[in-house]
């Protein structure tokens, strides 16, 4: 346990975990055995044909892992792409600008910040129809604003430094102070704050998933899930379809969990020392 | 200042309230295809579309549906503020009434497990934030991160195929086993609760440690606590009569916020157990396509959340010395 304790706080982990993963997505038609969405005898046991049996209509449950990692992170890295670029420019803005634009911003930001995300994200789902574009609408729509407010509460102390008063008085333009200037110094917080929203882009797609709500002809890990549970895998006891995918979503979200808190550790080891 | 403050908490409230109402009325309208699909649903409307068009007019007349968009939403919002939310065709009732009484065992989950959870969290908490090294500091920060890491559906799902599958000690799902009344019908109920209400609790458990845990962490190097060791008090009383208190107000105001995410949380393990609440109603309203139940669930779990929000920034005000004072001020 002390072992476990060490590793968490190590980031080597996280990046070990992380790079295993994308490998295993951007080489998944070399390894996996079969076409994962060819069809063949249902729920074979693991044997040395397939490694982690098939489902129920029989397809290979090793190479839908291999694949779904492909749309398991595309998703989850893309959105947390969109919440973090949209959560920094929202908070930077805010944050430099004040004013009556701060004001607006922040109005909007407490809005999204009350509204129950998930529950959200399943009306909006439900609405749009399955499809990768409506499942990233559903998981950014809100999730931007919590970036947004720590950006804004970073930026509104930096905007008092002397380099910034500096630049000011030199009469540089507001757009190159907030972007060339700014961006450089938060950007440590806003990594973490990006690894963060991996973890819960990758749950929430996740989750949507396997309420059957997600890209339909696509195999995410939440999509076998999806199969495993109530095409009655549990009831059956055929415990190589649910248990594979649940580990593969914990494993991959403590991955990008370690590369956010180890950050902020080693942020905040740096401020005591400095 | 603190009831100025508790009235603009009011005033940001009131428009996420109308903000969620109007989005409901929104996303109805936007959406490509027929709004009467989604009054009706699709299995009635394209039999009407097929056999009687003249009766799918005149619904549509009943319904309004063919006034200007402005005065379908004032009418959209009259009849919401009356409590009419229309009427679920799959269940063929009233959908306030149905979410209503769904919403209970909703509550009769999350309650208890919130409750718990922040008990538990926050005493697991306090001990490891205050004392980094303590058995409990070193062993359970681990085990909490990789539980918030796993999903809570997934873990259900682990838990529900080795208690209820392979070992047969706990009932496999749903809500009561039928034809008992009395306390044999609550301990049944009891029996069913077990593993949704413990899962729940344990993530409540995890996420509620974590907080404490780093709220602790930054207290403890505060200069009262070094001045309360400096006067002698042992760390016991120092962590339990100063640092806890502290701690306490940011604390208490995180578990109120953090309500909806634990009614996230719920709805998909009631899925899992086939708990007859708010989230299986949501999983059939989907399936179904059923868009009244789905955007009444949604503007209720929405003012549950409001509720609790509103609750944290009320308990500030009361709470808050800090507040308080500026209250005498001015």
């Amino acid at each position: 346990m002390l072992n476990l304790n060490f590793a968490l706080r190590d980031r080597r982990v996280g990046v070990a975990i992380l790079a295993a993963f994308l490998s295993v997505a951007v080489l998944a038609p070399l390894l996996s055995p079969y076409d994962p969405h060819a069809m063949g005898v249902p729920y074979l046991s693991p044997s040395s044909a397939h490694w982690l049996g098939t489902n129920d209509i029989g397809q290979d449950i090793l190479s839908e892992l291999l694949y779904g990692a492909r749309i398991s992170l595309f998703i989850g890295i893309t959105a947390a792409a969109i919440i973090t670029l949209v959560g920094m420019m929202v908070g930077i803005v805010a944050g430099y600008l004040g004013g009556k634009t701060d004001w607006i911003l922040m109005a909007i930001c407490n809005v999204a910040m009350v509204l129950p995300s998930f529950p959200l994200a399943i009306v909006l789902a439900a609405y749009l129809g399955g499809g990768i574009k409506s499942l990233m609408i559903s998981i950014c729509l809100t999730a931007w604003s919590g970036t947004a407010l720590v950006v804004r509460a970073s930026v509104l102390q930096l905007r008092s430094a002397g380099f910034i008063r500096t630049l000011e008085a030199m009469g540089a333009n507001s757009v190159r102070i907030m972007f060339w200037h700014i961006v450089p110094n938060i950007s440590g917080l806003v990594l973490v704050k990006a690894a963060l929203a991996v973890c819960s882009a990758m749950l929430a797609e996740a989750g949507l998933s396997f309420l059957g709500l997600g890209a339909e002809t696509e195999k995410s890990w939440g999509a076998i899930l999806h199969y495993a549970f109530f095409r009655n895998g549990v009831f059956n006891g055929y415990w190589w379809w649910y248990l594979p995918p649940v580990l593969c979503i914990s494993l991959c979200i403590t991955g990008f969990m370690l590369l956010g808190r180890s950050r902020r550790d080693s942020a905040s080891e740096h401020e005591v020392r400095s | 200042m603190r009831f100025r403050h508790l009235a603009l908490q009011m005033v940001k409230y009131t428009f996420v309230a109308w903000f969620v109402i109007s989005l409901n009325f929104v996303l109805s309208r936007l959406v490509p295809g027929d709004p009467l699909i989604h009054l009706l649903g699709e299995a009635d409307y394209y039999y009407l579309l097929l056999a009687e068009p003249a009766a799918l007019e005149a619904l549509r007349e009943k319904y309004g549906l063919g006034d200007p968009l402005v005065q379908q939403y004032g009418s959209y919002l009259a009849s919401s503020l009356r409590g009419d939310f229309g009427y679920s065709y799959q269940f063929a009732r009233p959908v306030l009434e149905l979410v209503l009484f769904r919403l209970r065992w909703t509550l009769l989950l999350v309650v208890p497990a919130v409750a718990l959870g922040a008990l538990l969290g926050g005493y697991l908490g306090a001990k490891a934030g205050w004392d980094r090294e303590s058995a409990v500091g070193r062993h359970l920060t681990a085990v909490f991160i990789l539980i918030n890491s796993i999903p809570p559906y997934g873990l259900a799902l682990l838990l529900l195929s080795l208690l209820a599958f392979w070992l047969g000690v706990l009932p496999v799902g749903g809500m009561q086993t039928g034809g008992l009344t009395g306390w044999a019908y609550i301990w049944d109920i009891g029996l069913h609760l077990v593993l949704p209400l413990s899962i729940l609790t344990l993530y409540k458990t995890a996420y509620h440690f974590l907080i404490m845990q780093s709220l602790l962490d930054c207290i403890r190097r505060e200069e009262y606590v070094l001045t309360a060791a400096a006067k002698g008090l042992s760390q016991e009383k120092i962590l339990w009569r100063h640092g806890l208190r502290n701690a306490l107000l940011p604390y208490i105001a995180t578990i109120c916020m953090q309500f909806g995410y634990a009614v996230a949380g719920a709805l998909m393990l009631e899925i899992v157990f086939s708990w007859d609440g708010m989230g299986t109603l949501v999983y059939q309203a989907v399936l179904s396509k059923d868009f009244p139940v789905l955007q009444l669930s949604f503007l209720v779990i929405s003012f549950c959340v409001i509720a609790m929000n509103l609750l944290a920034d009320f308990l500030y005000a009361v709470l808050d010395p800090r507040l308080r004072g500026a209250y005498v001020e001015s």
